[in-house]
């Protein structure tokens, strides 16, 4: 249509108030203006084929008919209008014919109009504006007559058998627009649902049912027509794309109400002749209707709103699954645009209403795990739930590559508009192909250049002290630094970063590619006095790997491997100065056999932290090689990540002894001690215990070199140092040997330290 | 990092030695001249350790080549690695005529020298960043290696008391006839002494062992000084593979001493090695440099310090080796030398406790392993060590001590990339057993029997040490009873009371003090 609706409104306006004779025609008499307008507008299509000499002589006689019913002036009006109407480009010849030949029995027949009339004289009913609360309380098991009513016997008027027919069909035709009629009416006070049969002009029971099935459809289309009516602010494109559908299939519904009435004008047309006619779009309609009412809160959106659709599409009959599945592929097409434009490119469609099931919550901190997620209602019925998230990864894998890792390349170059359509089979195809490839982009962008493994491997060397050199002098480093800071209050950290360049260079870890080295970071640890710790800064797109909740274990890991390292180291120097002390000349027997002593104990010592070290390092390896296996068996960011996730799992249970995260099986009361992680707080205590021992030997050295009186006391307070790691030992061995009945790790330790022959009870 | 510096003394040491360093520049893809493969740049192998870098890139090893003689050293000089040594680094006697078999005389060369190796050592000490110690590699039975070693151990820990000293000590074959080199048991008396003394560990390269293995395991009929020297140089670079490529433990000499070492004077350790092989190259050599009767070059019995890889020697060995109760002809066929085998984890490790594999001619089957390192080099999965460790503890393979935990370690080590080798896994063991008291043992009955003859001990009077006393003798005498008999008594489960009872013995058992140049602080 080339004209604007508000300007056609005017000119409808303008025509209805001359032809009414009136200064403002009133609304319900435009608005009729309309409905009639767009029935006899839809009609237009399938009418295009008759000649316009045809139309230009049914208006010829349109025009004669209107003449000998109403004189020369009528007929002269009935031609203004024409060619204001046709001047105006609003409507068809034969729709601007139909109007106001409406209008002109409006305005001239008063008994014909009379219908009209009432309808002027009543106002509203026919509004769009019809209030909803009103349609919501009709009874919607009673579909046939909901809200109908016979009116008085049209036989009271004193017309033919003929004639009453006629007018009761054009009532029907009325009725089936949603307008009362002068003996079908609406009622609005609902009480009467079911119209009396002696009320009618006909008392036959075939008759009733009839009016009665006109009637439904009417009801059925009013419903219809209202959904297409309410709109809210907040719409989505889905419901937007339905009503238009809901709108399409109504307009067949004009098309025909049209025809019927020019039938009834010209022809004729019986009740009967009527219901033949209706069989067909009754049936049509109550499916329409039903999805309406299915589709009518304004709270289903999007994928719920074809969700809700799809329900009714699972119907055994062909027609209604037609027609369902038509609407359907309407109300999925925006859905549809933006699994596309998502699936191929990553990027979200603006979406105001949230339809897309896949939304965007703008957190920034864990780009990969938070930014993303899936709205499940909004999850169409016609993917299933595996399609639904692989959908998800495939566009967040998109997006990861162009944000954190700079490619920008769409999933596919080029996509057929196929396989975008609603019902088509390939959507899934689509998608997994889309879904592998984007998942190996990724995987090879994270693995060949972005090195994760390379990443993984210098976490594991210097953040878990898996590289021996690197640990020994970074432990010292920063225990020297922290010392230092002790001393000089206020002091920075300069220390201990010099420390870690220093361990850096001088150790292997210098041989970790450049990228690595750079993202290790000093950490002050405030706590127990002042301590250093190691930090990655896993860079994007790193650090959807190495997130937040990986890099704290990781440095919770630090501290732990670090005091085990730390004693490692003493109990080395310990062998030193032992070792040194033997070569010192005058020693008092006493001091000898205190060192020998100390150089028994030491050895105990030593051989249960080199045990603990090896079964790590066993751990480690054991782990690194799970990983290793599952990153290159990895399908997706997903699985890498749940791999290191199992890899970080593994460290902490077989390398750190730290409390299983896990529900103990049912029927086994857990163990406390061991559920509390006491396996490791004990080792922590036998390592303390060693390295205490350590500081003993080092002072007591130093005393009996220097022939001090106090190596004596030393000498018994190595004693006790010994008495009390053993002590420590025999209980970290027993906790063990507990353990080791269903902690596979804890029963390698404890092999191991049965193998070197550490007593384990 | 840690740097560690080669001292080879004498002709036996400077031979293992130039061997030694043949084999890590080969590891480490260093060309003979010091220049570095344009490949081996970006290997993650710390060369560092062993070499530091000259100006011109060229990788030089840290190390002092000492001889009183010059022949050993010209050797190298004129071999195709003499552009590999710092020519500083290299001192040779000016009189030229060696030490004469003569412990005394090495060790009073040596000590007249005493200024020119002080600042050849210091000088290479500060070349360091952060020094841990030194390698000292030499033969405990001739004049050089032991006088010389034992003058330089003991200067070590006078100069560098904080630096570990280990050695890799060949030691000579007793069983064989003594008669040109007659007084092998008082240089070994003697630097035995210094040994146990002075350094902080000590790698027993047992000759008897060596020809041994070369005989029966390589079935080399006629072993050479190079093919003993093969299996030396494969020991020594083995040994300090956790050092050279740094992995999760033992990475530093002091920690991978201090393993292996529980109390400090049993720190003489053995090693066994498989797979062993040698390469065709080596066996070609070896055989062509083999004279039918005597070594090219060596001098005249008496005159100088023997070599100890001798064809005497190994026809000595075959001899002692080939047991009288075993016929020849009962034994299977050899395999042919050098034949490939599948390596595994398990495999290595259960080889490793077999007493063939085993470079010490001691029987490993007495006594028990006081600590255990296996090195194991190759493509290996890591996860295979523990079903190993179960193996080997199930087959009861190996005892321990039964007076305290004995430290079982296995490493697991990388393997140069640049050397090719026909096996996936090969296998080092250092273990501290208590069978090397009979070593000990075998010695000192070889000193009793010419020192109750005071047979062979002008020589010694004639040097200052000797020229009053021959206490010097009685004393290292002591110092080797008490190693044997602490080892032996490591054996029982009353080694922890051992030696406590008695300190009245006043620098007795216990006392290691006695060295010349024990500290006073």
């Amino acid at each position: 249509m080339a004209i604007a609706p508000e300007d056609m409104l005017e000119q409808l306006n303008k025509l209805a108030a001359s032809v009414m004779g009136v200064r403002d025609a009133p609304e319900p008499v435009v608005a009729l203006c309309c409905r009639v307008l767009g029935s006899t507008l839809a009609t237009r299509a399938p009418r295009r084929d008759s000649s316009s000499t045809q139309r230009l002589r049914d208006v010829d006689a349109l025009r004669t008919k209107v003449e000998k019913a109403k004189g020369a002036r009528a007929a002269l009006r009935f031609d203004e209008l024409r060619t204001q109407l046709r001047d105006a480009d609003a409507l068809s010849v034969r729709g601007a014919d139909g109007l106001v030949e409406l209008l002109g029995l409006v305005s001239g027949d008063a008994q014909t109009a009379a219908p009209f009339a009432s309808v002027c004289r009543t106002g509203g009913g026919f509004s769009r504006e019809t209030p909803l609360e009103e349609e919501t309380e009709t009874p919607k098991k009673d579909w046939g007559l909901a809200g109908w009513r016979a009116g008085p016997p049209p036989s009271k008027t004193g017309l033919d058998v003929v004639e009453e027919e006629r007018l009761l069909v054009r009532d029907c035709l009325y009725a089936l627009q949603g307008i009362d009629g002068r003996y079908v009416s609406r009622d609005r006070s609902l009480d009467d649902t079911v119209p009396s049969v002696d009320r009618l002009v006909a008392p036959k029971l075939s008759t009733v049912d009839g009016v009665r099935e006109v009637c439904e459809l009417g009801w059925l289309y009013e419903r219809c027509d209202r959904f297409c009516a309410s709109t809210s602010t907040n719409e989505g494109r889905c419901r937007g794309a339905l009503r238009a559908a809901v709108r399409d299939e109504l307009s067949d519904y004009y098309r025909l109400v049209a025809v019927l009435e020019a039938q009834l004008r010209d022809e004729g047309l019986s009740l009967r002749r009527l219901l033949v006619w209706l069989v067909e779009p009754l049936e049509r309609l109550r499916l329409l209707a039903n999805a309406c009412d299915a589709c009518a809160p304004q709270d289903l959106q999007g994928g719920a709103l074809c969700a809700s659709l799809a329900r009714l599409a699972t119907h055994g009959d062909d027609r209604v699954r037609d027609l369902v599945e038509g609407l359907l592929a309407k109300t999925s097409e925006p859905v549809l645009a933006a699994i596309r434009r998502w699936v191929c490119s990553g990027k979200l469609l603006p979406d105001p209403a949230g339809e897309f099931f896949v939304q965007e919550t703008g957190d920034e901190d864990d780009f990969w795990a938070a930014r993303f997620c899936l709205r499940p209602r909004m999850v169409p019925a016609f993917l299933s739930e595996d399609v639904a998230s692989k959908i998800l990864v495939v566009g967040k894998t998109l997006t990861f590559l162009r944000r954190c890792c700079g490619d920008d390349r769409p999933a596919f170059a080029s996509v057929s508009d196929e396989a975008f359509a609603y019902g088509s089979l390939n959507l899934e195809k689509v998608v997994e192909e889309a879904y592998e490839r984007t998942n190996q982009r990724v995987l090879k962008a994270l693995k060949e250049d972005f090195r994760l493994l390379d990443h993984l491997k210098a976490l594991e060397s210097c953040v878990l002290l898996a590289q021996g050199d690197f640990a020994l002098q970074l432990v010292d480093g920063f225990d020297a630094a922290a010392q230092k800071r002790r001393g000089a209050f206020g002091s920075s950290g300069a220390d201990a970063v010099a420390a870690l360049d220093r361990a850096v260079r001088n150790s292997n870890a210098c041989r970790l590619f450049e990228g690595a080295v750079q993202r290790l970071k000093v950490v002050v640890l405030e706590g127990d006095g002042v301590s250093f710790g190691l930090d990655y800064d896993a860079q994007p797109p790193i650090d959807a790997v190495v997130d937040a909740g990986a890099r704290e274990f990781y440095g919770r890991a630090f501290s732990a491997l670090r005091s085990r390292r730390r004693v490692e180291a003493r109990l080395t120097d310990a062998w030193r100065s032992l070792a040194l002390a033997r070569r010192v000349r005058g020693l008092g027997a006493p001091e000898r056999k205190a060192l020998r002593k100390a150089a028994l104990a030491r050895n105990e010592m030593a051989t249960l932290s080199a045990t603990v070290s090896a079964h790590v390092a066993d751990a480690f390896a054991g782990a690194w090689k799970r990983l290793d296996q599952d990153v290159s068996k990895a399908d997706g960011l997903d699985a890498v990540r749940r791999a290191h996730r199992s890899y970080l799992d593994a460290i902490a249970s077989d390398a750190l002894f730290a409390p299983r995260s896990g529900i103990p099986e049912e029927g086994v009361p857990p163990d406390e001690d061991l559920a509390a992680g006491a396996l490791a707080t004990h080792l922590e205590a036998v390592l303390q215990a060693a390295q205490r021992f350590c500081a003993l030997v080092d002072a007591f050295v130093a005393d009996a070199v220097a022939g001090d009186s106090r190596a004596q006391t030393l000498a018994a307070r190595l004693d006790d140092s010994t008495a009390h790691f053993r002590a420590a030992a025999r209980r970290f061995t027993r906790l063990l040997k507990r353990a080791s009945e269903d902690e596979p790790e804890a029963t390698k330790l404890a092999f191991r330290l049965e193998v070197v022959g550490q007593a384990v009870e | 990092m840690k740097e560690i510096i080669t001292l080879c003394v004498g002709q036996c040491g400077n031979q293992i030695g130039s061997e030694f360093w043949k084999q890590i520049t080969a590891e480490h893809g260093i060309r003979p001249n010091g220049v570095p493969e344009d490949f081996a740049l970006e290997g993650d192998d710390r060369k560092d350790v062993f070499f530091y870098e000259a100006d011109d890139a060229r990788f030089v090893p840290r190390a002092l080549l000492l001889d009183l003689e010059p022949r050993v050293v010209n050797n190298i000089q004129n071999s195709q690695h003499r552009d590999l040594f710092n020519p500083e680094n290299i001192f040779v006697s000016k009189e030229g005529g060696g030490a004469g078999n003569n412990w005394a005389s090495g060790h009073r060369q040596a000590e007249e020298n005493a200024e020119l190796l002080a600042d050849m050592l210091d000088r290479e000490a500060d070349n360091s960043d952060s020094l841990e110690g030194f390698v000292l590699t030499h033969s405990i039975a001739g004049g050089t290696g032991s006088g010389m070693g034992s003058y330089i151990l003991e200067h070590l820990n006078d100069h560098f008391p904080k630096k570990l000293v280990s050695t890799y000590s060949v030691f000579p074959n007793w069983e064989e006839d003594q008669s040109d080199v007659v007084v092998q048991p008082y240089n070994s008396i003697l630097t035995l002494k210094r040994l146990a003394v002075n350094a902080d560990c000590v790698v027993v390269l047992d000759n008897t062992a060596l020809n041994r293995i070369a005989v029966d395991r390589l079935r080399i009929p006629n072993p050479s000084v190079h093919h003993v020297n093969s299996l030396v140089s494969t020991v020594m670079a083995a040994s300090t593979t956790t050092l050279r490529y740094p992995g999760y433990t033992n990475n530093d000499l002091v920690g991978l001493v201090a393993s292996l070492v529980p109390t400090p004077r049993c720190h003489f350790l053995m090693t066994g090695y498989t797979p062993l092989t040698i390469s065709a190259d080596e066996l070609a050599r070896g055989d062509a440099s083999k004279p039918p009767t005597q070594l090219p070059g060596s001098e005249p019995a008496g005159k100088d310090e023997r070599m100890v890889h001798t064809c005497d020697a190994i026809a000595a060995t075959r001899a002692q080796t080939r047991l009288p109760t075993q016929d020849p002809r009962e034994r299977p066929p050899p395999p042919p030398a050098g034949a490939v085998r599948k390596t595994s984890v398990l495999d290595v490790m259960r080889r490793l406790t077999q007493a063939k594999n085993i470079m010490v001619s001691a029987n490993t089957r007495k006594g028990c392993y006081l600590s255990l390192l296996n090195i194991i080099q190759g493509d290996v999965d890591p996860t295979q060590v523990h079903k190993a460790l179960q193996r080997v503890r199930e087959r009861r393979l190996v005892s321990f001590i039964p007076w305290g935990p004995a430290t079982f370690n296995v490493a697991l080590s990388r393997k140069s990339p640049y050397v090719e080798t026909k096996h996936k896994v090969s296998g080092l063991l250092l273990a501290n057993h208590t069978c090397v008291s009979q070593l000990f043992a075998k010695t000192l009955t070889a000193y009793d029997r010419i020192r109750k003859r005071n047979a062979f001990v002008e020589n010694y009077r004639r040097e200052p040490m000797f020229a009053d006393s021959l206490d010097e003798f009685d004393d290292s005498r002591d110092v080797v009873q008490s190693l044997r008999d602490e080892y032996i008594a490591a054996e029982s489960p009353d080694y922890v009371e051992w030696g406590v009872g008695e300190e009245d013995d006043a620098g007795g058992l216990l006392d290691d003090g006695g060295g010349a140049f024990a500290s006073d602080a």
